[in-house]
């Protein structure tokens, strides 16, 4: 009557592209990428470079508007290309913080604006990276991200960001970034920006 | 036919008497299984990735050793420090030596089923160490001294007016119903705590034995804060979380929140491989991984190891009739629903949990939405005979099975006792149906009508058939 339980010796199975990509690198891979990220809650905005820190200035116009800010705290990104360029914009419009003078500028910040080190079509998730003046707290600490990402930067699926795209060395950190702060805790109603950023807004710069 | 009441039947009776709660639970549980639908739907491949799930984990259980040795290597490679826990106690005693050696006072937590497990949260006070829980949820259930009812969704049994008197009375803050402003209240508070934390304590979803990367994948973004700010980070791991290869992430990845909440991927899925570097200007400076076993070696090495595939997605509370009937606090464990009924009596005391097994129709809804396949129905009945054989079912539903049997493959006596017994259900009966049979067998009308064996037996039936066709044959 007892059934024996009988123990397959099951080998590690290959992952195979074609069964594990949920999107291929044939389609339109910016598209893409702006409509699974504004499914899962951010703003996104496509541009073309040269306009890039133009709209950015005026993204954070509206955003401190709308929050009530009469002169909003940023932190920059210090690997951002544009960085310069961005810092004379605002400067009129904003205070731009440090993050090298620790907590006090980084808890802060109503702002933060960041570059990415890849973004994913699939799941419309930015990847964030630890590293060389790149901290791990400008995209979580501030009640608003800004992440600037670069068309050519976006890969198709999981499978490819983790097959081929992060760096040699593996960094620390890598973050994964798909939408704002969520919560559904309280009776299941959805609500943004419990401990990260409330509102989350990606600029896509095409080539 | 149990004579007895259980401490399980009284949280039963306790919970199903609660309307509303049952009403939210069930609500929740419906629309979460709904989503799950409407995302694995949009995944064409979606069986294809829960084969490929399966078989990583069960490749991954069968060659546990070889990739928990792979895993320890990386984590220590990249600089973390790998401890190991055989009980809950050491596993408790080695994060409050952690603690106590580089003078840590403030603690702060994301949401881990191991240490609930392990009952961390006392542990560390007994040793000085504050602890703040910092999930929404779980901190609520900490402010008001209650205890998680779901491993995802752990206050699916509150509504808004307890949170919000928790808060008022334990935080200061005006009384509101307004989910939003409770929210923040929490968001300010815990900010503070965030900006003093010394000490952060995380589970782990994923061990990537290839790159040594912990995986951790949260919503409110409480994981990333308690793994980045604190000086010091503790990972507590049950050592069946380990999988092969970083690329395999993209299939675990896939399948563990669309079968939840039905999103593609949580908000932030954190990889952290080893504490702060030279080159990081921000992260912990000590990243401790203590492996848990707590048991788990036991079930890897005996009959219900497919219990140790379990990647906690929740999915099968959801689904689960009994669970959306009795809620998270009736199994009376940190892991309820389908996956606790086999791991609680599996990790505990298996006499205190006997009825645990048994709480089950084995209807297999939790099966199918597995996204690792755990064919939970088998394992409970594998489950309720090594309780059959180990004598851990009362006398008297014993002998009532022997009779059982005995009737059943006896044809004379099953005819005999159809009769018997249509004649011993005779009193309260109201036609073919009674609902207050007497004595022992009084459990079998507690919450339903009986029918009595039919007064003509389908061997009567047949047989008078047979007799007609006979006589009309001639
Ligand atoms: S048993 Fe399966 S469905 Fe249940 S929590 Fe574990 S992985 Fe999810």
């Amino acid at each position: 009557m007892r059934r024996s339980v009988t123990r397959q010796i099951v080998p590690l199975p290959a992952i195979d592209p074609s069964v594990v990509r949920c999107c291929t690198p044939d389609v339109d891979l910016a598209a893409t990428f702006c409509e699974r990220a504004s499914e899962v809650g951010m703003h996104v905005v496509r541009t073309t470079s040269g306009i890039c820190t133009e709209r950015v200035a005026e993204l954070v116009g509206n955003v401190a508007t709308r929050l009530g800010i009469a002169h909003p705290k940023l932190i920059i990104d210090l690997q951002l290309a544009e960085r310069a360029a961005l810092c004379a914009t605002l400067a009129d419009r904003a205070t731009v913080l440090d993050p090298h003078d620790g907590d006090d500028a980084l808890f802060a910040a109503d702002i933060g604006i960041t570059s990415v080190e890849a973004a994913v079509a699939e799941t419309g998730s930015l990847v964030s990276v630890s590293g060389q003046e790149g901290w791990r707290s400008t995209s979580l600490l501030p009640v608003v991200h800004i992440a600037i990402v670069r068309a050519a930067q976006i890969v198709p699926d999981l499978y490819d960001l983790f097959e081929s795209r992060l760096p040699k060395r593996i960094p620390t950190a890598i973050t994964l970034i798909s939408g704002p702060s969520k919560t559904a805790d309280i009776e299941g109603i959805l609500i943004t920006g419990v401990h990260g950023p409330r509102e989350v807004y990606v600029i896509v710069v095409d080539k | 036919m149990k004579c007895s009441h259980t401490w399980f039947d009284e949280n039963v009776a306790r919970t199903l008497a609660d309307e509303s709660l049952r009403a939210v639970i069930g609500q929740t549980s419906q629309s979460k299984i709904e989503s799950r639908v409407v995302a694995t739907a949009k995944v064409p491949n979606f069986e294809q990735l829960r084969d490929l799930a399966t078989q990583i984990k069960q490749h991954t259980i069968e060659h546990l050793d070889h990739y928990l040795e792979r895993f320890i290597e990386q984590v220590r490679a990249n600089g973390g420090i790998v401890h190991f826990a055989a009980t809950a106690a050491d596993a408790n005693a080695c994060i409050a030596r952690i603690a106590q050696d580089n003078g840590l006072k403030l603690a702060v937590k994301v949401k881990a089923m191991t240490t609930e497990e392990t009952g961390l949260n006392a542990a560390l006070a007994a040793a000085g160490v504050q602890v703040f829980e910092t999930d929404l949820g779980e901190f609520i259930v900490q402010l008001d001294n209650d205890r998680p009812s779901h491993i995802v969704t752990p206050i699916i049994h509150k509504n808004r007016q307890t949170i919000a008197r928790a808060m008022q009375r334990e935080l200061g803050v005006p009384y509101t119903e307004d989910p939003e402003t409770l929210t923040r209240y929490a968001r300010e508070h815990l900010r503070d705590v965030f900006r003093r934390c010394d000490l952060g304590i995380s589970g782990v979803n994923f061990g990537v034995a290839e790159t040594g990367t912990i995986c951790i994948c949260t919503n409110e973004g409480n994981g990333r804060l308690s793994t980045t700010r604190p000086r010091v980070h503790v990972a507590l791991m049950g050592i069946e979380k380990v999988i092969p290869r970083l690329v395999d992430l993209s299939v675990f990845l896939k399948v563990l929140s669309r079968s939840n909440t039905g999103q593609p991927i949580t908000v932030y899925t954190s990889l952290m491989n080893g504490p702060r570097r030279e080159s990081d200007p921000d992260g912990p400076e000590q990243l401790h991984v203590v492996l848990l076993d707590n048991g788990r070696r036991a079930i890897q090495q005996g009959r219900y190891r497919e219990i140790l595939h379990c990647i906690r997605c929740g999915a099968c509370l959801n689904a689960c009739p009994v669970y959306r009937h009795i809620g998270g606090h009736a199994y009376d464990s940190v892991y309820p629903g389908p996956i606790g009924k086999v791991l609680t009596p599996l990790l505990n005391d298996p006499k205190h949990y006997a009825d645990l097994p048994q709480a089950s129709s084995l209807c297999g809804f939790c099966r199918d939405v597995c996204p690792v396949r755990i064919d939970i129905p088998d394992l409970l009945v594998r489950l309720r005979r090594d309780q059959a054989d180990g004598k851990a079912v009362p006398w008297l539903r014993r002998l009532a099975f022997r009779a059982l049997f005995w009737a059943l493959s006896t044809p004379r006596l099953m005819r005999w006792s159809q009769r018997v017994l249509r004649w011993g259900t005779v009193v309260g009966a109201k036609g073919d149906w009674n609902s207050r049979l007497p004595g022992p067998a009084a459990q079998l009308t507690r919450h339903r009508d009986t029918p009595r064996p039919a007064a003509k037996t389908f061997r009567d039936l047949w047989q008078s058939e047979r007799d007609r066709g006979d006589q009309t044959d001639q």
